[in-house]
């Protein structure tokens, strides 16, 4: 009587589970001897559809850079880390930083140019025997070096913005795909876990920049004016202050939440590996004479849905460097270009410009550290999605 | 040779005012002739240092921010020359209007510069 139990309660559990495998059918592969090799087949051909859905979601700039043919064919997943390995990343971060050299340079002469002919014009001021004359006129030439540095620094601050902007979108848009992928490996707990948590950094992400860092950033650019034009030295170090403690509390932030997602993944892998051991063990001694081949079916198909989820991780987290990448090197760039120009103000005697370039110099590495750590943030979040291993595969 | 003449002319005033004390209004009006003679002599002699930043600016981006700059210091000699010829001959009063027309006229010049650091500054929104 108990025996039949099982077998029914088994048989229901092999009807259930092609809803938690939306990708390879186990009932398919029951009908099939060799269920293992079927499954994987059956995961391999639905690979081209998760990569080709995938490939809608980068921005084609980026897309452009991707190596060719990594969305075709059906070894897509196992030739992965020879086309996106370390030496292909390498490659493209150094390709980039040579393509941003040569207008940083412009962009430093011209900003040096700028600093000296403020200079030399200073310079032609001191002779004046009126000192309030001199003062009017150290202000017209601070505004002129403010303007002409805002048109540089307004590019920049809307790239990283734009930067954050892509990254959350393409972000929202592969965490569904990978959470499938899991629920399809039988991680249904640490899907919704993990997908929930990370859809929520993003959501928090996309508020805060619209809300809070642009805003911040106009605060801090603003009050570097009003330090370079003021002169008196009181608001001089508020956007260094403003960075420091901005980025210790996003920095404590993002550590926590890389923290919970962790263990909460963990634990999440860890109830889903007991649940399909559970289902497996009743399969397999429930079911006369298929049930183990039903069981290495099921290996089989979480193997090739692993590949998957591997590969599409794998190239989303090489996606979110590509997209990243140009920006983080420019205000890297950014900030060493106003370091420089504020040195040199400094030697010319130009002190408020040298207040003024400083301060810049802060929001530029207020918006790099912003830009750098919600890149860390989703790569991590990434690499959480590809260390899962499937609970059926155990 | 132009320093040195300048020079010379300023030696001979400074010993001829003392002279001219008695003529009022005559050293007065002697001392404020040399000081823009040499005012201009001096204007004359920075015109080509001026003249290469120009140069030197022109075909850049900051080429319209180095035209203000350099209005901003011709406005800031004239009004500091004028000044001093007014002090010199007593009139304070004037010397203190005409640096403060200057003082406004470097302000006037300067507003289109805030202007777009302000919308700049909106720009980033």
């Amino acid at each position: 009587m108990r025996c039949r139990g099982a077998a029914i309660a088994a048989f229901i559990l092999a009807l259930l589970l092609p809803i938690f495998s939306s990708h390879a059918s186990a009932t398919d592969t029951y009908k099939n001897s060799d269920g293992s090799a079927q499954a994987i087949s059956n995961a391999t051909n639905d690979a081209n559809d998760s990569f080709s859905e995938l490939r809608k979601l980068i921005p084609e700039d980026v897309l452009s850079e991707l190596p060719e043919g990594i969305f075709d064919g059906g070894d897509t997943s196992s030739s992965l880390p020879e086309k996106i390995g370390l030496k292909y990343v390498f490659g493209k971060l150094w390709g980039l930083i040579k393509r941003s050299l040569l207008p940083a340079a412009g962009s430093l002469a011209s900003l040096l140019g700028m600093t000296a002919l403020a200079a030399s014009f200073g310079l032609l001021a001191d002779g004046l025997n009126c000192a309030s004359v001199v003062r009017i006129f150290t202000l017209c030439a601070t505004l002129t070096v403010a303007c002409y540095v805002m048109s540089t620094q307004v590019g920049v601050m809307n790239s990283a913005s734009l930067v954050i902007g892509s990254m959350t979108a393409f972000s929202n848009a592969i965490i569904p795909i990978l959470t499938a992928l899991l629920i399809s490996s039988g991680n249904t707990l640490t899907a919704s876990v993990t997908g929930a948590g990370l859809l929520e950094f993003t959501t928090i992400l996309a508020n805060f920049t619209q809300y809070c860092f642009l805003p911040l950033c106009r605060a801090c650019f603003g009050l570097a004016i009003i330090s370079a034009i003021s002169g008196n030295g009181h608001t001089d170090g508020i956007c260094g202050i403003v960075k420091k403690t901005f980025t210790v509390t996003a920095g404590f932030a993002a550590a926590l939440f890389a923290a919970v997602i962790s263990y909460q993944t963990t634990l999440a892998a860890a109830a889903d590996s007991v649940a399909a051991r559970s289902i497996k063990y009743a399969l397999g001694s429930s079911i006369p004479v298929v049930g183990s081949a039903l069981g290495d079916a099921i290996k089989g198909t979480a193997a090739g849905l692993s590949l998957i989820k591997s590969g599409v991780g794998a190239i989303g987290i090489v996606v979110i460097i590509l997209i990243v990448s140009p920006v983080i090197i420019n205000l890297f760039l950014n900030s060493a270009i106003l370091g420089i120009c504020s040195a040199a103000a400094k030697i010319l005697g130009c002190d408020r410009i040298a207040t003024l370039m400083a301060e810049l110099k802060n929001v530029s590495g207020f918006i790099l550290a912003v830009v750098a750590l919600s890149t860390v943030i989703f790569i991590m979040s990434l690499a959480v999605f590809l260390k899962i291993n499937p609970a059926l595969s155990v | 040779m132009t320093t040195l003449k300048i020079c010379g002319a300023a030696l001979l005033c400074a010993a001829a005012v003392p002279i001219l004390r008695e003529m009022k209004g005559i050293s007065a009006l002697l001392s404020a002739a040399v000081a823009i003679m040499a005012a201009a002599a001096a204007i004359a002699s920075i015109y080509p240092s001026v003249s290469f930043l120009v140069a030197a600016a022109e075909g850049t981006a900051f080429e319209s921010y180095a035209a203000i700059l350099l209005k901003a210091i011709g406005i800031g000699y004239c009004t500091v020359i004028t000044s001093d010829a007014c002090r010199a001959t007593g009139a304070d009063t004037a010397a203190s209007g005409i640096e403060l027309l200057g003082r406004a006229e470097i302000l006037l010049i300067s507003l289109p510069l805030i202007t777009e650091l302000l919308s700049g500054i909106a720009g980033l929104i």
